[in-house]
This record gives structure tokens, C-alpha cells and sequence, in this order.
């Protein structure tokens, strides 16, 4: 290994581990020895990316409080080397990490809400692409229909939740008081999507939840309504997934359209 | 990429671009005459942050100005964080792109500072080397900040202006001189920061950032996060009397003030440089 490679693992490894190998490659001067200059990039590092989680976070730390958030975001940082360049994505995880370590798996809401703000977060920037609108589907034959099949648009994010975390985080976005924890059973369906550059959320029906698992997976018009039959009177099935279909495209959850084949 | 003098010509009085005056900046008419975008800010598949940097590059010339080049990390080069960039680029049509001397990460991982070099020849050969790559692949030279620091190594073998000055004559890149990170540095390595404008090469300094800071203890912790301070104003003037008319701007990364607040020290930067260039005229 090159010296400079070597020097960077120790510094490196300072601030992440508080490994001392680095200490004696540092000048000290009276005034400030190598600790506590080292000392700075250490803390540094940890103030940032709890910044950027703060920052990514804000119905968690409303949800969690002041000092379980900052306990659950330096465990995060202790676990969690950044592997990207761009800090944007440092939080990809932190949902995963309270779902699964404690004491935070005990509070599932902790997990929802993060799983939530990192979707919206993906919403407000993910790639942009045009919406299909209603007259041109509308327009299309009667024949057409059957083998229709939606692209969703990018920006649109889907979740179960058991718990009201949606409501809370509308809350903290209006600095209002945050509601009280409530719990949904079956879980809550919820989509996130970006229209005219403003993330919006919503929770969905049950049926439209399944309805729209269903889109992803590459579901044609004629799909969709066998599947919403679970839900609904033979009759009404029709009528329900146009509406449906209408308020998807009207909200611009739905980027391109093709044909099934065969 | 050579010539005699290989500077782009200068912009005037620049801002950081922060989202936090993205619509005052578009509302009104801000004597403001460039902006100062961080790219990764803009390495985002689309929304908002593009769709405003997209409107406020139709009346500001822009440059970006990054902070995950690492070129002097001993990682290979990052060739997806590269051409990510110069994707944007290609969008944004910079006047000109920058990143720091320094590193930021090994091993894969990333620290998001920009940690400091040792001044040795290994590490220009390995820092000027890469610059070159850099340069190839973004088709244009690059400018490199001197960034503050809080270390200083035994193994360094030279002055950090002796080190920039040399990797940026080695590489052929330009320098974008940070005014405040060269007094901060001074103050906690305890060397001479005119000495330290007399060594870097004239026609390669591009760009200066102006910032504040904060005091710890013995050490100044570079935060970006106040107004100047007049030993730095006073730096400045020292800079543009030996540099010339270069392009100005003013970095605040945090605590970010009212846009009136920047474009008063803008303000102030210009009636300090306009005499002296004036003068020198």
C-alpha cells in the first residue's frame, strides 16, 4: 500500500472508529494536539450526516422526540458507512435499520414514518416525465380497452402502513399538533407522487391499492377489472375502474400506455 | 490545454446558490452577477431543484462547483459520479467546474468532508495524474479550492501553496483561491497567508470564495455559517491586488442570512476590489 493510501485508511478509520493509528501522523502544536485536531473531522462527520437526516426526517424526529432521534440517527451513522457520493441518499436505509434493531423495532412507527419520508423524498425528486392525460384515453376505441396497460410515472411511490404516519407527518408540515398514534388493521395502503414540481400524498381504498400492485406488475384494463371483482358487483366493476383510472390520470400517476399483445 | 493564459474571462460579484432564495433571486432584479450552483445538489434524476436551476441559468452565468470529486483519494476515480456530471454540464453549460484539493473517502466509503492532503510528492504526482484524467473526460480544465484544515502531517514535504501551486502547474488546471480557508488555515497551521498568495501562480487563479467562520478554542473552524470577518476582508484586498479582476463570490452553506444580507457583503467585496483595480488600471 502507498503511504498516502495508508495515511487516508488511518484517518479514515479515526473518524469513523475513533482508531488512534492516525494520531501520530499529525503535527500537534501547543496550542492544539492531534486529538483534538483530528477530533474536528470526527465530529464533524456525525453532526453532518445527522443533519442530513434531520433534514430528510422531520416527522421522525417529531414522532421519536429530540434525543431518541438523535440516538437512533448516531446508531445509524455508527452502523452505516456512507457508500455514496452524494449524501442525498444517506438515509436510504434507516427505515430498514429501525425495523430491525432495537430498542426502535419495538416502535414500529418509527420504521413506518421513516419508510414514508424517504418515499416522499424520492417523489419530490425522481425523474420527470410527462403524464398521459384523460382525453387521450379517452379517445381511445372500445376495442382498445381491454388490452390497455398503464406505465405508472416515476415519481409515484406506493406503502402499507399500520399506523396513521401519513396524518402525522401532514401534522409537522404545518407545524400543527401532531395527532395521536392510531393503528389500521388491514394496513393502509398510501401513494406519494409529484405533480407540478409540489410532492403529494394520499391514502388509498383497499381495492385501489390492490389495483394499482396490479399496474406495476403490467395488469391490463381487462386484469384489473377481474381483479377488482374481490371487491365489487360484476356490474359495477366497469365503473369502478374507470374511475379509478380517471383519478390516476387526472392526479399524473400514469406516464405511457401500450397494448397487451395476444 | 495549453496557452498563455489559460483563465476564462471574469464573471464580477457571484452568490452560492441556496435554496432557501431560489424566488427572491427569480423575483427580482438582484445585483447579483453570477451564481455559484453545488453540483450534487442538481445529481438528482429531476424535480424542482433542476426545473430552478433551469430558469435561473436563463439570466446568470453559473458555474458548479462540487464536493465529491475526491481527486486526491486513493480510491480509483469515481466514473459514475463523473458522468453524472457531466451530464449536468452538458445541461447547465457552466461557465466553468471546480472541487477542492482534497479527499473525501476510501475503501468506498464516503466521509462528505474534504479532508486534507499531505504536501508530498507522491501525493502531486497521484492528485495531478488524476486532475489530467478528470480534465480529458469533462472536456475543460477544472479549478481546485484550497480547503481549510485542521491537521497538518509529518509527512508533508512542503508548503500547501507550494503543493497547489504545483499540482495545478503539473495538472494544467486552475485554482479557485478560498480567501477565508487560507486565514483559517494560517491561524491553525501557523503560517504567513500573504506568504502564501505570493506562491500561487497568477495566471491560473480563476475564481475566489469569500465565507465566515467561527472560533474553537486555538483551532477556527471553517463553518461557512456567518459573515466575514475583516481579516479575511482584508485578505482579499491583499488578493486582488496581486490577482487581478477575478471573479468574486461569497459561500455561506449554513444559517443561511436574508439574500439582502449577501448581496450587502457582495457589496462590500466590490468596494473593496473596484479601487484597487481601478488603481492598477
Amino acid at each position: 500500500m502507498s503511504a498516502l493510501a495508508e495515511l487516508q485508511r488511518e484517518l479514515q478509520a479515526h473518524v469513523l472508529r475513533d482508531d488512534p493509528a492516525a494520531l501520530r501522523a499529525v503535527v500537534a502544536t501547543t496550542g492544539a494536539d492531534a486529538t483534538q485536531r483530528l477530533g474536528i473531522y470526527a465530529h464533524a462527520y456525525r453532526a453532518r450526516l445527522l443533519e442530513v437526516l434531520r433534514g430528510d426526517f422531520p416527522g421522525l424526529l417529531a414522532l421519536a422526540g429530540e434525543e431518541d432521534f438523535e440516538r437512533l440517527a448516531l446508531a445509524y451513522v455508527a452502523a452505516t458507512p456512507s457508500p455514496h457520493f452524494n449524501v442525498r441518499w444517506y438515509g436510504d436505509r434507516l427505515a430498514a435499520f429501525a425495523r430491525e434493531r432495537t430498542p426502535w423495532s419495538a416502535r414500529a412507527e418509527l420504521a413506518e414514518m421513516a419508510e414514508l419520508e424517504w418515499k416522499l423524498g424520492l417523489a419530490f425528486d425522481a425523474a420527470d416525465e410527462a403524464s398521459v392525460d384523460f382525453p387521450t384515453l379517452a379517445a381511445l376505441a372500445p376495442t382498445d380497452w381491454p388490452a390497455l396497460r398503464l406505465r405508472p410515472h416515476a415519481s409515484l411511490q406506493r406503502a402499507l402502513f399500520m399506523r396513521n404516519v401519513d396524518t402525522v407527518r401532514r401534522a409537522v408540515d404545518r407545524e400543527e399538533a401532531v395527532p395521536a398514534l392510531e393503528t389500521f388493521t388491514p394496513p393502509q395502503g398510501w401513494a406519494a407522487w409529484r405533480k407540478d414540481s409540489i410532492v403529494r400524498h394520499r391514502r388509498l381504498d383497499e381495492d385501489e391499492a390492490a389495483a394499482l400492485d396490479a399496474v406495476a406488475q403490467g395488469a391490463t384494463f381487462a386484469d384489473l377489472c377481474a381483479h377488482l371483482c374481490r371487491w365489487h358487483a360484476a356490474e359495477d366493476v366497469a365503473a369502478r375502474t374507470a374511475t379509478l383510472l380517471r383519478r390516476w390520470v387526472e392526479d399524473g400517476w400514469v406516464a405511457a400506455y401500450d397494448f397487451a399483445v395476444g | 490545454m495549453s496557452n498563455s493564459d489559460p483563465r476564462h474571462p471574469p464573471l464580477g460579484y457571484g452568490l452560492g446558490l441556496r435554496v432557501e432564495h431560489y424566488e427572491e433571486l427569480l423575483g427580482g432584479d438582484p445585483a447579483v452577477d453570477w451564481l455559484e450552483a453545488l453540483s450534487e445538489n442538481y445529481l438528482v434524476p429531476g424535480g424542482r431543484p433542476l426545473d430552478y436551476l433551469a430558469r435561473l441559468r436563463e439570466r446568470w452565468p453559473v458555474v458548479l462547483h462540487g464536493v465529491s470529486l475526491s481527486i486526491g483519494s486513493s480510491d480509483p476515480l469515481n466514473r459514475d459520479y463523473l458522468a453524472q456530471l457531466r451530464r449536468l454540464a452538458e445541461t447547465v453549460e457552466p461557465a466553468w467546474m471546480s472541487d477542492h484539493l482534497c479527499w473525501t473517502g476510501v475503501d468506498g466509503s464516503n466521509l462528505h468532508d474534504l479532508m486534507p492532503l499531505p504536501y508530498t510528492e507522491e501525493a502531486i504526482d497521484h492528485v495531478a495524474a488524476r486532475v489530467r484524467e478528470v480534465q480529458d473526460f469533462l472536456g475543460r480544465r477544472i479549478l481546485l479550492e484550497n480547503v481549510s484544515s485542521y491537521v497538518a502531517f509529518h509527512a508533508s514535504q512542503l508548503s500547501e501553496s507550494q503543493f497547489l501551486a504545483e499540482i495545478a502547474r503539473r495538472a494544467d488546471c486552475l485554482i479557485l483561491l478560498d480567501v477565508n480557508n487560507i486565514h483559517v488555515s494560517a491561524h491553525n497551521h501557523g503560517f504567513d497567508a500573504r506568504g502564501y498568495l505570493d506562491e500561487i501562480p497568477f495566471e491560473r487563479v480563476q475564481q475566489f470564495h469569500l465565507a465566515g467562520h467561527e472560533h474553537n478554542g486555538a483551532l477556527i473552524v471553517d463553518t461557512h455559517d456567518a459573515a466575514i470577518v475583516d481579516p479575511v476582508w482584508d485578505l482579499y484586498a491583499d488578493a486582488v491586488r496581486r490577482f487581478g479582476p477575478v471573479s468574486t463570490m461569497i459561500e455561506r452553506d449554513d444559517r443561511i442570512p436574508p439574500l439582502a444580507d449577501l448581496i450587502a457583503e457582495l457589496d462590500r467585496a466590490r468596494a473593496i476590489a473596484e479601487p484597487i483595480l481601478r488603481a492598477a488600471a
